[in-house]
């Protein structure tokens, strides 16, 4: 089980509700995908608040817990008080947290993250930081209480996969305690197979369903292959070797030469 | 309280990020005058976060700043 500030989840697929060509689209592909772990945000409200209503209205069906993010914020400042708005507005101590640093990468500002996670842990909140793959960093967040740690995969909404293998390997081992997702860049169910083999806990993704040609046949098929990543890591995968080693039992082989004949 | 709150002279504030002239006088009476009919609002007032409970005692003075907002799709 996915264990989350003590919540325990059996999807392993947090997924975002963005991005979809309708909301029925959106709808169906959450509830297909398995997911009971939805991102939202928080926006200005237009068109008298109705746009707000009648996707909270779906959200509220699809029955699933709410992960708020403070998606497009490039100071503490703004991340703490839309986190706060967030609280306010879905009524959890959830905050799924994202300082931005860059407006072309859209990485995060991981100075910035760490200060907020701060500000926001000791207010009560329980944080999800969106972060890099810099191992101190992820450090530094578990050890100001982060019980989640969430490096990115590569850039969001880039569909790249998982680019710093070796890193995000790193933290698994030195952070055995705490809930790691990689959230960020995943683009193929491979990608997301790929995580949970690494012996990640949980992905968090959105484009790559969203995006893709049929939203709801792509949330079926990540959701098996992180179902797949899971047993597979959880089995305990083979080592690689440097040589072949045969499979079928070579005794036995017939025409075979005895091993002394000459 | 509608009706008092017409008949206030105007104030100005910053509401999501443009500035309007309005009468209203609370938050609540501030979502009335602005016609805002959905249900789901959280409200920070100079970037405090004003709980839905103190909607009708909470005043407005001139030069506030009002963020008003709903629950979005988010990745």
């Amino acid at each position: 089980m996915l264990e989350l500030y003590g919540q325990k989840f059996s999807s392993r697929l947090l997924i975002g509700t963005a991005r979809y060509p309708s909301l029925p689209v959106m709808q169906e592909a959450v509830k297909t995908s398995g997911a009971e772990i939805v991102t939202v945000s928080v926006r200005r409200e237009n068109a008298g608040g109705k746009d707000g209503d009648s996707f909270w209205n779906i959200i509220r069906e699809l029955n699933v817990k709410v992960l708020p993010n403070t998606a497009g914020c490039y100071s503490v400042e703004d991340a703490v008080s839309t986190a706060e708005l967030a609280r306010e507005l879905f009524n959890t101590k959830w905050i799924k947290l994202e300082v931005l640093g860059d407006r072309a990468t859209l990485q995060p500002d991981v100075v910035g993250t760490l200060e907020a996670a701060k500000i926001l842990l000791a207010d009560g909140f329980e944080v999800f930081p969106y972060c890099t793959e810099d191992l101190t960093v992820a450090k530094r967040l578990a050890d100001a209480g982060c019980k989640v740690v969430m490096p990115w995969g590569s850039q969001i909404g880039s569909g790249k996969g998982i680019i710093h293998d070796e890193a995000l390997k790193r933290i698994r081992t030195e952070l055995p305690g705490i809930s790691l997702v990689i959230d960020a860049g995943l683009g193929a169910p491979s990608h997301a197979a790929k995580a949970l083999e690494m012996g990640y806990d949980a992905v968090l993704l959105n484009t790559a369903v969203a995006g893709s040609g049929n939203p709801v046949r792509m949330a079926k098929a990540f959701a098996q292959a992180i179902e797949a990543g899971r047993a597979a890591f959880e089995s305990g995968m083979m080592k690689p070797r440097e040589i072949a080693q045969a499979s079928t039992p070579v005794a036995g082989t017939p025409f075979a030469k005895p091993a002394n004949a000459s | 309280m509608q009706k008092a709150a017409v008949q206030n002279p105007a104030i100005a504030l910053t509401v999501n990020g443009e500035r309007r002239s309005v009468h209203a006088r609370t938050l609540r009476e501030l979502l009335a005058e602005l016609e805002l009919e959905g249900e789901f609002f959280a409200i920070a007032l100079n970037r405090r976060v004003v709980t839905r409970a103190r909607w009708n005692e909470t005043s407005l003075h001139d030069g506030d700043n009002v963020e008003i907002v709903t629950p979005r799709q988010g990745g």
